[in-house]
């Protein structure tokens, strides 16, 4: 499998920064907050690789930074520092100088403008928060916030439009009589069921999924993963999976990283990291699962 | 095929203070392509700590692995990258354990014929049909096969993943006591469908509860923990 994305280095730091930091933050200090100048080191120096049809689960409690590193490459928020690539993706080829002649790799996406960061973000990328509210308008229309999204792919004909969100719509198991209802009416797993959809609705050859489970009901949450599955195959999806429950990454991931205070303290094949795992916060993590 | 050289594992318990357990202490053997070689040794020798390595499932301390894989070459299954260990795992090496690695709300059928039609490229009817005879002949009732193996005894759970090891027919299969509560006839009959996958060129190197069962289906033993 060819690599799909590369990023080195991500940091998203809080706070002025002081020459202290480096010692005081991390997962050996058991903080990301600095104690002498009060910053806090959400993410520090993370790198990671995704082949492509692969997924990469991210772990860790809350805090460990796992969601600020997902949200840093779906380009939210403060920008960070760091190095993200992404190789050759057809939807790309129209974003004005993205790829250096030759190469297969993009230039560095976290110091392109915001336009172009955009544009990337629209064509290559899909992401579903745990919260629909954060992905979703929960007072326009279901088939709206598809449309939304489609609008600002270039698409112009409202006929079409409907007619891609009804599709995507019924692929997520909403019923199509319901896409002139606006999100709030629906229930915990259809809003995420209408997140996926509206997710999926430009073809993005990547989807990061930011605890799409955590808080359904568990009959909800088997549903859900369910889809994820089947659309996985279906739209030969790579996935970034960030949730802090081991059976999800072990249904959906092939490899894993571990994040504690801001840092990957371990990174290897999922199996590994759930059999054989190395850190002791990995031991902890896995010793802690029910069973 | 495969040539394993001083292996070691230490697991190391963060948990207990650091508590260092060796489970392998320098193990070294060779296996010949097309060859069927059982591991014995007294329980807790370590057996199922090398087939685990072999797989990457476990990160060995020591040692290396060669491993000739007809598509990367010869590599060192202890430090290829994991990308690697996936591509071969997808396309050349099989693991089956005693336990089914469900798929929660996969049914048997679809279970079975999942890595035949995604590694061999066979059509969804063909790989389903391939599926049915598989399970048929370790004497899954076509009546089950569709419903969910979570819901099987251990027995058929172990049938199960039998039928979905042997029918994409890897070039090196791993079995760590893949037969362990199965009863004598089925038992005869998984080692039958192993022994014809070892005619038809896969490598195979296991563990067995029984060693009867093993010596009269395995080419060769290798004692470890001696």
């Amino acid at each position: 499998m060819d690599p799909l994305l590369r990023a080195h280095g991500l940091t998203r730091r809080f706070g002025p920064g002081c020459p202290a930091c480096l010692e005081s933050t991390g997962a050996r200090a058991g903080t990301n907050r600095c104690p002498h100048c009060g910053s806090v080191w959400a993410c520090r120096d993370v790198s990671l690789e995704l082949h492509r049809e692969e997924a990469l689960g991210i772990v860790g409690e809350s805090g460990s930074g796992k969601s600020t590193l997902v949200r840093m490459l779906h380009f939210d928020g403060e920008p960070g520092s760091g190095f993200f690539e992404l190789g050759r993706i057809p939807a790309l080829e129209g974003v004005p100088d993205l790829y250096p002649e030759g190469s297969p790799w993009s230039r560095n996406l976290l110091s392109l403008d915001r336009f172009r960061q955009r544009k990337v973000r629209d064509a290559a990328m899909g992401i579903v928060y745990q919260h629909p509210h954060l992905g979703l308008r929960m007072g326009v229309s279901a088939g709206g916030n598809i449309a939304e999204r489609l609008l600002s792919a270039g698409w112009r004909s409202i006929g079409e439009m409907r007619g891609r969100a009804a599709d995507l719509l019924e692929r997520t198991e909403i019923p199509t009589e319901r896409m002139d209802e606006p999100p709030r009416n629906f229930s915990g797993g259809m809003q995420q069921r209408v997140q996926i959809a509206k997710a999926l609705s430009g073809d993005p050859p990547l989807l990061l999924l930011d605890e799409v489970t955590t808080g359904l009901d568990l009959s909800v949450q088997a549903r859900v993963l369910d889809l994820v599955r089947a659309l996985r195959e279906e739209l030969r999806l790579s996935m970034v999976v960030v949730s802090h429950d081991l059976g999800v990454i072990r249904l959906l991931c092939q490899r894993t990283l571990v994040m504690k205070n801001g840092q990957v303290v371990e990174a290897g094949l999922t199996d590994q990291i759930l059999q054989d795992p190395q850190h002791a916060y990995t031991q902890l993590l896995v010793a802690s699962q029910l069973q | 095929m495969l040539s394993v050289q001083n292996l070691s594992k230490t697991f190391r318990l963060h948990m207990l203070g650091g508590l260092e357990v060796a489970a392998v202490r320098d193990v070294s053997f060779a296996v010949e392509p097309g060859e069927f070689v059982g591991l014995s040794g007294p329980s807790g020798a370590g057996k199922s700590t090398i087939l685990k390595m072999l797989h990457r499932t476990y990160l060995a301390s020591q040692g290396s692995i060669r491993y000739a894989s007809p598509r990367l070459g010869e590599v060192d299954l202890v430090s290829l990258s994991e990308s690697d260990v996936l591509e071969l795992r997808r396309t050349e090496i099989g693991f089956v354990s005693q336990f089914l690695q469900v798929i929660p709300r996969v049914g048997a059928l679809d279970l079975v014929a999942e890595p035949i039609r995604h590694r061999l490229g066979v059509g969804t009817d063909e790989a389903r049909e391939r599926a049915r005879e598989l399970l048929l002949r370790l004497r899954i009732p076509a009546n089950l096969h569709d419903a969910y193996p979570a819901t099987f005894s251990g027995g058929e759970q172990q049938r199960v993943n039998i039928a979905r090891a042997v029918g994409w027919k890897p070039t090196l299969l791993l079995l760590d006591e893949p037969t362990a509560s199965l009863d004598r006839v089925s038992a005869g009959i998984a080692l039958e469908l192993l022994s014809a996958l070892r005619d038809e060129g896969t490598t195979l190197v296991g563990i067995f509860h029984d060693p009867e069962l093993l010596s009269r289906t395995a080419d060769r033993t290798i004692r470890i923990g001696d």
